[in-house]
């Protein structure tokens, strides 16, 4: 049975919920925060984008149906530029735009930017990890791995995907925090990869449970570990047209529980976050006896879910299932 | 944050929205508050609350710029939801202007004042500056589809009386500036207790200060030796003290009389200051032979003013007098000669009044030497000619301040 509005049952019981706001001069999206707690730092990395997600359940659609992407009519493409901040525990602090102009070639495609990028601290470096598609004119999106330092891409590594190179889109994979480049690139079965910088990518574990599901269970944040069991949150996808051929979507997540062997011991039921058709978690971790997930609302605006742990953990164990 | 928490709590509440998207409104974060406007339209069962979250999310899409395509249909849709609503018709309009779809603008204007129900409360929050907002629209628009004429009226109509916000009547200026070339024709200097004067009539000291634009109660005073219980038919009559050619008259000198004025609420606003009736008619269509032999004070009235927009409804209105019966000492008729652009009302309105046995005694008055408004006239039967004499001016063209100050 799906759960509706995680928000207000974490709140409810303990939880806070925070907007993840600050000033621009953009006026437009900031959307898909990631977070990681790093020695004493909490940092989030908040997307930005140029376009606003139209979505609605009513009847006042857009022109082009329920959902819809609105650009400026001067500019199609879909440009992502990532923002840096830290977060004291009540707001962010000092948000700054990542420089990537050590890296910034012209772009090929109409998807501009490292999309959906997820915050990993690996061999004493923050990262940024997401996918590009604007290298190639077809569009062809890679994962890629970007060491960012005082808010500066100083290296950036696009991965190779582990066997078919010719895969048009890799993208959400989930990078497991304390296995320094290895990510969780498939749920079902469990696949984990690992990239070597400037090598090729291996598949360091491939599982032999393939769970009864029909969905896929895509990523998703990061995967952090909790005592002898790691776990993430992945989403759940609908895409549906409707009868005038216009489309629409819903997204749902899942936290999944692995053990220390790759098996999936949990999954708990779907959930949304604050009954959104369109909301997407690309950060979770551990802060003391908090857990504090990131997520959007209908790919416009950014929240913060601080949750205890014990409720966290009642939740993932006993309450969503 | 309350309006988040409250959110949560009830994420189909309408009112919940609406405050989690006016939060976001209020931080300029308008991707953010589009959704939960959008929320709004999807959970309300309140037309109102419905139609302002699709004016608010257009305004959105309108800030965040180069989406007017989806601008539109927002406001389109508001349209849907309260058609006789106003506000939406002036974004649209508003909209269309901005995308440089002249006709588009136009004719939305035009639908939504013949359309609106402008009695209703006005919504506030989402940049509709009140029925006036249309004739901005329209005379934006009227220049670019080459309707210079009446983009000029327009224009000067709304900065005569309207009293609009600063970024509008600045606006207007510049509009007015860029068509002329000059903006500089309304700054009006007022008489003030002691000053020199061409004449100093009898009571003057009653007053501290005049209020006409350009002189016209002093002038009429001085005309009639600052005659006590006067009479006068004013034509156009605008606000009940600013600018207004008649309040001196009647506060001070104790004068009766009736106004005319088209604005409806610009009537009850006099009617409600003013101790002399105004009546809401059109001056072009009004009767005034009726209204004066309902008056019932003679037939040698002391003033006559007219003063409506255009030109041409000034002269239309003169041409309605019955000058047959009734005689006015004092006549002030604005031409406005500087924004006719046929020039040809001023030289039709002179050869009227002088076959009507009126003496043009003041001709071209103009605030700034530059745009030439007004003439001021005079009956010589009803004038005392040492007065008139003394009031004469020597050129064809006068600069009220010079006129009035600076005659040796």
């Amino acid at each position: 049975m799906a759960i509706q509005n995680l928000a207000k049952l974490v709140i409810d019981n303990g939880g806070k919920i925070y907007p993840l706001v600050f000033p621009t001069d953009k006026k437009t999206a900031l959307f898909n925060p990631s977070i990681l707690v790093k020695d004493n730092e909490i940092l989030i990395s908040i997307r930005h984008c140029q376009y606003t997600l139209y979505h609605t359940a009513g009847k006042f659609e857009s022109r082009y149906g329920p959902l819809c992407y609105l650009n400026p009519e001067n500019d199609l493409t879909l440009t992502t530029t990532n923002y840096l901040s830290n977060w004291n525990g009540k707001e962010l602090v000092n948000p700054t735009l990542v420089d990537t102009s050590n890296f910034d070639v012209k772009p090929l495609w109409e998807f501009v930017g490292l999309e959906d990028a997820r915050l990993v601290h690996w061999d004493n470096a923050v990262y940024l990890t997401g996918v590009r598609r604007d290298t190639e004119t077809t569009g062809i999106g890679r994962m890629e791995l970007s060491k960012i330092k005082m808010n500066k891409e100083v290296s950036r590594f696009r991965i190779p995907t582990p066997f078919n190179k010719a895969s048009y889109c890799e993208k959400n994979w989930m990078p497991i925090l304390d296995m320094p480049f290895h990510y969780v690139k498939w749920c079902n079965p469990v696949e984990i990869v690992k990239a070597n910088i400037n090598g090729d990518t291996e598949q360091v574990f491939l599982g032999d449970t393939i769970l009864p599901i029909t969905k896929d269970m895509r990523g998703g944040s990061q995967v952090i570990r909790i005592g002898d069991h790691r776990m993430c949150v992945i989403h759940e996808t609908d895409y549906w047209r409707n009868t005038q051929g216009n489309k629409d979507a819903t997204y749902r997540h899942r936290i999944i529980l692995f053990d220390m062997d790759w098996n999936i011991i949990h999954r708990t039921d779907a959930f949304d976050f604050m009954q959104g058709m369109i909301e997407f978690c690309c950060g979770i971790a551990e802060l003391n006896d908090k857990i504090l997930l990131t997520f959007s609302y209908s790919d416009n605006a950014a929240f913060l879910l601080e949750i205890t742990k014990d409720y966290f953990l009642k939740l993932v164990y006993e309450g969503i299932r | 944050m309350k309006e988040l928490d409250s959110f949560i709590q009830t994420p189909f509440n309408d009112a919940a929205a609406f405050d989690l998207a006016e939060w976001y409104w209020d931080k300029k974060e308008y991707a953010s508050a589009l959704s939960f406007y959008l929320r709004v339209t999807e959970c309300s069962k309140v037309d109102l609350m419905i139609y302002k979250s699709l004016l608010k999310a257009g305004l959105c899409l309108e800030k965040q710029g180069d989406r007017t395509h989806y601008v539109k249909g927002m406001y389109l849709h508001a349209i849907s939801v309260l058609a006789k609503r106003p506000e939406a018709y002036f974004l649209l309009s508003r909209a269309y202007e901005y995308k440089k779809e002249w006709q588009e603008s136009y004719t939305t204007a035009e639908i939504g004042i013949s359309m609106c129900d402008f009695v209703l409360d006005e919504l506030d929050g989402v940049e509709y500056p009140g029925k006036w907002g249309f004739l901005f629209e329209k005379s934006v628009v009227l220049w670019h589809m080459g309707r210079i004429k009446e983009s000029i009226e327009l224009s000067m109509y709304l900065l005569e009386n309207i009293e609009m916000p600063e970024l509008y009547e600045t606006q207007v200026r510049k509009n007015i500036k860029f068509i002329w070339g000059t903006d500089n024709w309304s700054k009006p200097t007022y008489y003030k207790k002691g000053d020199n004067i061409r004449y100093k009539f009898n009571g003057i000291d009653k007053i501290d200060i005049n209020h006409s634009q350009a002189f016209q109660d002093m002038f009429v005073l001085m005309a009639l030796d600052g005659k006590v219980e006067g009479k006068y038919l004013e034509i156009g009559a605008y606000k009940p003290y600013e600018h207004s050619n008649t309040y001196l008259l009647e506060d001070k000198f104790n004068w009766k009389g009736v106004s005319l004025e088209i604005n409806g609420p610009l009537v009850t606003w006099f009617n409600g200051k003013r101790k002399n009736q105004c009546l809401q008619r059109d001056a072009t269509k009004a009767n005034y032979l009726e209204i004066l032999d309902s008056q019932n004070m003679g037939t040698d009235y002391d003033y006559l003013q007219l003063d409506c927009e255009p030109a041409r409804n000034t002269f239309e209105a003169l041409l309605l007098i019955p000058f047959d019966k009734y005689r006015f000492a004092v006549i002030t008729y604005e031409h406005d000669w500087y924004i006719d652009v046929d020039k040809t009302m001023r030289d039709k309105s002179r050869k009227y009044l002088q076959m009507m046995g009126y003496k043009l005694i003041v001709p071209n008055i103009s605030i700034d030497k530059e745009n030439w408004f007004e003439d001021w006239w005079v009956h010589p039967d009803l004038i005392s000619p040492k007065i008139m004499e003394l009031l004469i001016s020597k050129t064809e063209n006068n600069s009220v301040k010079d006129y009035i100050f600076n005659y040796i």
